[in-house]
């Protein structure tokens, strides 16, 4: 009987991550590097040592319009390029998403992020400095389906993976929602992973 | 910016599949009849004082007695499906099978409240449903739920606050377990006749 049966699908409520490669003819990853580490030199942010392995700025918003860091300059306004084409398709209230805060980190070896949330609306991370071994971003599904998940499927498609790895590959950038839940695994190699991350409201 | 060309990926949806049974195959009024039978008999709880509602004990076993054989009908139904679902979806078991089964009779005026179910899948038909008897409303799974409301404009499958169906006669929805639903307000002058399971 069933084989007369269409049966149709609704989805609802998926998680949307959005990417894109900057060439570097528009940023230039290495320049980004080397302002991160001007950042640094500079010592205008926190040690995490010991708690967590990495550095981060503080917020460099201000700085970066001041035309301090000009690649910096030129990766915000990307940023603000894309911000207002994931508006518009997410459905945020504001449809001309701003930077609140911007940030660089840099995750030393073995160094991880432990599984975090951001605030505001949208986040984004750049990867200036990164290879496969430095740790993939995490994205775990926080949603209502996680716990009967876990327990009841397979975790093998789309409703179902416990989590999504992303590979930090440098000149990307991500953006998601800033409920989202992710973590980054651990830095394998000697070298430092240094991004830059942002928060939208 | 011409040369940033932007990606998506979409992660987590909730699906919600639903299928409409012909008459001939199910009839939704010898399904009317066997809920009232088991209603008259006095098998069930009478929910009056909270939604308006009457929801029978778990027919399982009298189904598989075969008792009420269009109810039997309704129930092979579902399990056939809900394998397809179950790999669709992703479940362990391949073959889920219905652990409860039961008519609920929601009187004008009557609503249920906002509640999910215990077991990974289920199905709900409707027998009887008059026009206004009231639709099913899905509500987003946390923290989409509350991130969605402040920030967002409600308006696409990303953000709804809510995404409702309408009873319709002869259809069937299959939803996880886990989902977060309610019906309003019934405001028809009939019962709206369903029946619901749940399987694992």
């Amino acid at each position: 009987m069933e084989e007369q049966f269409k049966i149709y699908k609704d989805e609802w409520w998926p998680m949307p991550i959005w990417y894109t490669d900057i060439p570097e003819t528009v940023v230039d990853p290495s320049l980004i590097a080397d302002e991160a580490n001007l950042l640094k030199n500079l010592q205008f942010g926190t040690d995490h040592r010991p708690k967590a392995l990495s550095w981060c700025s503080h917020n460099i918003k201000d700085t970066v319009n001041d035309g301090k860091l000009p690649e910096m300059k030129k990766l915000k306004e990307v940023v603000l390029t894309v911000a207002p084409v994931i508006s518009k398709d997410f459905g945020f209230k504001n449809p001309n998403l701003d930077i609140e805060e911007m940030w660089t980190t840099f995750q030393y070896p073995n160094g991880i992020q432990t599984p975090h949330t951001h605030q505001y609306t949208l986040a984004a991370v750049y990867y200036a400095n990164s290879n496969d071994d430095m740790g993939k971003i995490w994205f775990i599904n926080n949603g209502g389906s996680a716990v009967s998940n876990k327990s009841l499927t397979d975790n093998t498609n789309k409703y179902t993976y416990e989590q999504v790895e992303y590979s930090p590959i440098i000149g990307r950038l991500l953006m998601f929602p800033s409920w989202l839940l992710h973590m980054t695994n651990v830095n394998y190699t000697d070298q430092d992973r240094i991004s830059v991350a942002f928060d939208l409201k | 910016m011409e040369q940033i060309k932007l990606y998506k990926e979409e992660w987590w949806p909730t699906p919600i599949w639903y299928t409409d049974i012909s008459h001939n195959d199910i009839n939704p009024k010898i399904i009317v009849q066997e809920c009232q039978a088991e209603k008259n008999r006095g098998y069930g709880r009478d929910f009056t004082e909270f939604g308006q509602s009457w929801g029978s004990h778990n027919l399982v076993d009298p189904i598989k007695a075969g008792v009420y054989p269009e109810l039997k009908k309704l129930s092979d139904f579902v399990e056939n499906t809900a394998t397809y679902i179950s790999e669709d979806y992703g479940f362990i078991r391949p073959i889920l099978k219905i652990e409860e089964a039961w008519c609920n009779f929601q009187y004008p005026n009557g609503m249920q409240t906002v509640h999910t179910h215990i077991r990974p899948l289920v199905a709900l038909y409707y027998a009887q449903a008059a026009e206004g008897s009231g639709k099913i409303w899905f509500r987003p799974p946390e923290p989409m739920s509350y991130s969605n409301k402040m920030f967002t404009k409600s308006d696409n499958r990303y953000n709804f606050e809510k995404v409702d169906y309408s009873p319709i006669v002869g259809r069937i929805f299959f939803f996880p377990g886990w989902l977060s639903h309610h019906v309003v307000l019934n405001q028809s002058t009939q019962d709206r006749i369903s029946v619901s399971f749940d399987l694992i």
